[in-house]
């Protein structure tokens, strides 16, 4: 049965409008690991990098790993929700709104990262003052930037017209949805200025989203290092980060679903169609993972198998073949078969490819720098509790800013679902319609 | 009444804040590119990414400005 308007405006909006006690024991718990992390930062800052598991030649280690990682992730947002909204997938309102909420706070934790790294906070301001744009460092930055930007703005426009409802519902704090609703009262001229620049913005995010981990591959795959100097490197990045960005979509989508009792509105359908896309993108990882491999293997240049044979059967062999395992053959086996594609299916498909997803980045990172082209003493890379700690922080800033979000906007967006209702079943009759072949006139032979 | 004007002097504040940062960015990008112009250091490859950057910094505040005036055009008198 549909639900009216009203109940829909209800439901949606109900863990905005009561809060109960389990929301401040997470809060709590979450606030615990946070000062945790804190505590772990400043150990390192006061005592500098030797607290860390990093040691000439290994000089990139959790940090970079959970850098590329958490950006990787972002990928579910923004990228996701433009390409549902761009291909008219009906099936897209209930995600795309926690999806764009999964980029901007995954952004803003993954930028941090390399800051981190630096040792010396301070050491940033070099950046300003002697960068260099040549620099694949640098393009990060720029795209980095210009992506949490875009997807900022991206996540607010849609959210005006919900916003707008908070604050003709009087909900607290008033001040702050009569700021953000932008003076919205639904006429149809802000209709159309609203769509047209959710429009702009969805054409203009997906290249953006493509070159923010194109960029990223870059500053491995522009060196000469064994392992890391690779063509394919940018879209493989590319890959793999749209593939760790919907299975993070997915565990968040199943908690949220679970905790505020979404269910009537993110079904199992959902998950479904969904759960299409994360299959092609386990075909797509194991077909660029297993180029990559083989071609390395079969020129069999010395400082290459070296690395390769590191991970095949080497030090790095059980997180290597069990992210071959979670990568690659739980997805394609769970999620082909439809009696194992259930929701309890899909979230352990998706959290075993979010482990995977961050073993790929170990295996990328760590390998090859324990294996330098110079001679230099065997270092072996074990990270310390400060990188723990920290890796800790940013679960658990990413779980904080979702649980304060869902405590002040709504986690679908109310608009979008009422649209849907009221609209998409005659627009998408309209559009089979028009796929349909059109009878012509029969041409008179001559 | 008051209030009104207060949440509108905070939201054009809030706009104009984009436009600052934008051209901060402006500013820091050309700046690279001079300082890589006075040494010699592949100014041509700095002028090709800040050609690629900096458009997309001016479209998206102008996008929000765009939303930002229409929505204000758009309200019923």
């Amino acid at each position: 049965m549909k639900p009216e308007p009203d109940r829909i405006e209800a439901d949606l909006l109900r863990s905005i409008e009561h809060t109960g006690p389990g929301f401040y024991v997470v809060l709590a718990f979450l606030l615990g690991v946070i000062a945790w992390g804190f505590y772990a930062y400043w150990t390192q800052l006061v005592h500098g990098l030797g607290v860390t598991g990093m040691q000439e030649p290994v000089t990139w280690g959790m940090y970079i790993i959970n850098f590329v990682f958490f950006i990787g992730i972002s990928h579910a947002g923004t990228l996701i929700s433009a390409i549902l909204r761009l291909s008219k997938a009906e099936w897209r309102r209930p995600i795309t709104r926690m999806a764009e909420v999964i980029t901007a706070i995954v952004l803003a934790i993954g930028g941090l990262h390399p800051i981190i790294d630096l040792g010396r906070p301070d050491r940033l301001l070099h950046l300003f003052y002697n960068g260099r744009l040549q620099s694949p460092l640098l393009w990060d930055i720029t795209s980095i930037t210009a992506y949490f930007t875009a997807s900022t703005i991206y996540l607010f426009v849609p959210m005006i017209p919900d916003i707008a409802r908070l604050r003709d519902r009087g909900v607290r704090p008033r001040w702050l949805y009569e700021v953000l609703s932008w003076g919205w009262q639904g006429t149809p001229e802000q209709r159309r200025v609203l769509d047209r620049a959710i429009t702009i913005l969805m054409v203009m995010v997906i290249p953006i989203a493509v070159s923010v981990h194109t960029v990223i591959s870059f500053i491995f795959a522009m060196t000469l290092q064994p392992g890391w100097h690779s063509t394919i490197f940018g879209p493989y990045f590319v890959v793999g980060a749209i593939y760790s960005g919907i299975a993070t979509l997915f565990i968040v989508m199943i908690v949220l679903r679970k905790v505020h009792s979404l269910g009537g509105y993110l079904k199992e359908v959902h998950l479904r169609q969904l759960s299409r896309l994360l299959l092609v993108m386990a075909i797509l990882w194991s077909y660029f993972t297993f180029a990559e491999y083989l071609t390395g293997y079969y020129g069999g240049e010395p400082t290459e198998m070296k690395i390769i044979l590191y991970k095949f059967t080497g030090r790095f062999a059980w997180p290597f073949w069990l992210m071959v395992f979670l990568n690659a053959f739980l997805p394609v086996i769970v999620l082909s078969f439809r009696r194992l594609c259930t929701t309890t299916g899909i979230l352990v498909v998706s959290i075993g490819v979010t482990i995977g997803m961050w073993l790929e980045r170990l295996n990328i990172v760590v390998p090859t720098l324990e294996n330098p082209a110079l001679s230099f003493p065997l270092h072996l890379y074990l990270p310390s509790w400060v990188e723990w700690g920290i890796f800790a922080w940013g679960v658990a800033v990413f779980c904080l800013g979702f649980l304060l979000f869902g405590k002040f906007f709504p986690l679908i967006s109310v608009w979008e679902t009422e649209e849907g209702l009221e609209r998409s079943v005659s627009e998408v009759d309209e559009r089979l319609e028009s796929y349909q072949p059109d009878v012509a006139e029969p041409s008179v032979a001559v | 009444m008051k209030r009104e004007r207060i949440v509108e002097i905070v939201q054009f504040v809030s706009v104009s804040l984009v436009w600052v940062f934008v051209a901060s960015v402006s500013i820091w990008v050309i700046r690279l590119g001079i300082v890589s112009h006075e040494l010699s250091d592949a100014f041509t490859a700095s002028v090709s990414i800040s050609l690629v950057a900096l458009p997309i910094f001016v479209i998206l505040a102008g996008v929000l400005t765009y939303t930002f005036l229409g929505l204000r055009r758009g309200r019923r008198r």
